[in-house]
């Protein structure tokens, strides 16, 4: 008998040390559209990833690095824009290039269950590269600002023990970064995160 | 150590390929159309202009012409005669005392860079296994082109003997253009209809 129950605790061991994780790394596509500076751009745009790295604090508190890229583009038609004595006709191809690296921490409600449902808060550094084209031409400007991501997301492994998982994020992103050149202020998105991750132990 | 690679991937990623751009054949649909005029000036002051009826001005650095003929000067200057002439002035020969004087002519930039690129560190290196590395030379070429337009008032002559321009226009990029006739007929329309106050 107590060999038995040896045996069992064992076993039962091994199943929890499969669903244990300690690290995360993650990739996933973003779709975001901004909420600010729209008179800019005022588009969705799928054309942004996410890189995550995870480290363990705690059972249920996890906190790393996250590396985000996103370009909003927008096609203004032509038109007629006067200044003074002045005035250019052209259209413009406004284009936002968004780098973010935020420290970030994320709570999640339960760590052992298919579905892991997690909130978070990165803060960190944004570089902003807006750039408008106009046939050969373009003009630039650049600018660093703080970043604040505010996120809710959840993790979905197909079986409890999996070392990888899909992953679904929805967030907010505050970037205080400006351009004076083009007066635009702050810039605020939301973005939808699909991916997957990979969980370490 | 899987750490290291995935953040170095990560990061590659961010640098590599992540600032997509507008195609060419979108950017050269249209040209760009820049006025501008001195807001000191009155132009219903004025009554004549002369302009050549077929010739342009040249400048470039690919070519020694100064002028440049054939269709598209003829329909480049015969708009512009035809736009000054819907706003009341009256075409003279230049040799008739006008009050006004159109120029126009094209700035060509025609540019070749040369970047040379040893495969190993030193140039002209000799290897007993690989025999003799030749350096790559890469060969880029940028071409444009500008139609600038100007409008200069022969009643007035400075101390120095120049004229004084009172409107400036400039419309590209003409070379890169898939249709550079038509458009720059179109921009020259463009640049009178962005400029109201030229007219009696």
């Amino acid at each position: 008998m107590r060999i038995l129950a040896t045996i069992f605790l064992i076993g039962f061991s091994n199943v929890a040390f499969g669903q244990y994780f300690d690290k995360i790394y993650g990739f996933s596509l973003d779709v975001t559209t901004p909420l600010s500076n729209t008179e800019y751009v005022d588009n969705i745009s799928a054309r942004g990833f996410r890189f995550m790295y995870r480290e363990m604090i705690s059972e249920k508190l996890f906190g790393g690095l996250d590396l985000t890229n996103s370009t909003l583009t927008e096609h203004k038609p032509r038109q007629t824009y006067t200044s003074g004595s002045s005035a250019i006709t052209t259209d413009l191809f406004n284009y936002t290039y968004n780098y973010g690296a935020t420290l970030t921490f994320d709570y999640f409600l339960t760590t052992e269950k298919k579905l892991m449902p997690y909130a978070g808060l990165g803060v960190g550094a944004s570089f902003l590269r807006f750039h408008q084209y106009y046939n050969v031409y373009s003009s630039q400007s650049d600018s660093w600002g703080v970043l604040i991501r505010p996120q809710v997301g959840m993790f979905y492994r197909l079986r409890e023990n999996s070392s990888w998982a899909f992953q679904a994020a929805l967030h907010y992103d505050y970037s205080s970064a400006k351009s004076e050149e083009l007066a635009l202020g702050s810039l605020s998105v939301i973005g939808l995160q699909v991916g997957f991750v990979i969980l370490d132990w | 150590m899987r750490v290291v690679y995935f953040l170095l991937a990560g990061v590659s990623l961010l640098f590599v390929g992540c600032e997509p751009s507008p195609s060419a054949e979108e950017l050269s649909q249209n040209l760009v159309v820049q006025t501008a005029y001195d807001e000191t000036i009155n132009f219903k002051n004025y009554n004549t202009y002369s302009i050549p009826l077929d010739t342009l001005g040249l400048i470039s650095n690919s070519v020694n012409d100064t002028l440049l003929l054939g269709e598209y000067s003829e329909m480049v200057t015969q708009r512009l005669k035809s736009n000054m002439d819907s706003r009341g002035y009256s075409w003279v020969e230049k040799n008739q005392n006008p009050d006004l004087g159109l120029t126009a002519f094209v700035v060509n930039n025609f540019n070749v860079f040369q970047t040379i690129n040893y495969p190993n560190y030193y140039g002209g290196y000799y290897s007993p296994y690989y025999g003799y590395y030749f350096p790559v030379v890469n060969t880029y070429a940028s071409n444009s082109g500008i139609l600038i337009i100007q409008l200069v008032d022969l009643n007035q002559k400075t101390s120095q003997n120049k004229f004084r321009v009172i409107w400036t226009c400039y419309i590209g990029d003409i070379i890169a253009s898939p249709d550079p006739l038509n458009k720059s007929v179109e921009a020259v329309d463009q640049a009178f209809a962005q400029t109201s106050v030229i007219g009696k």
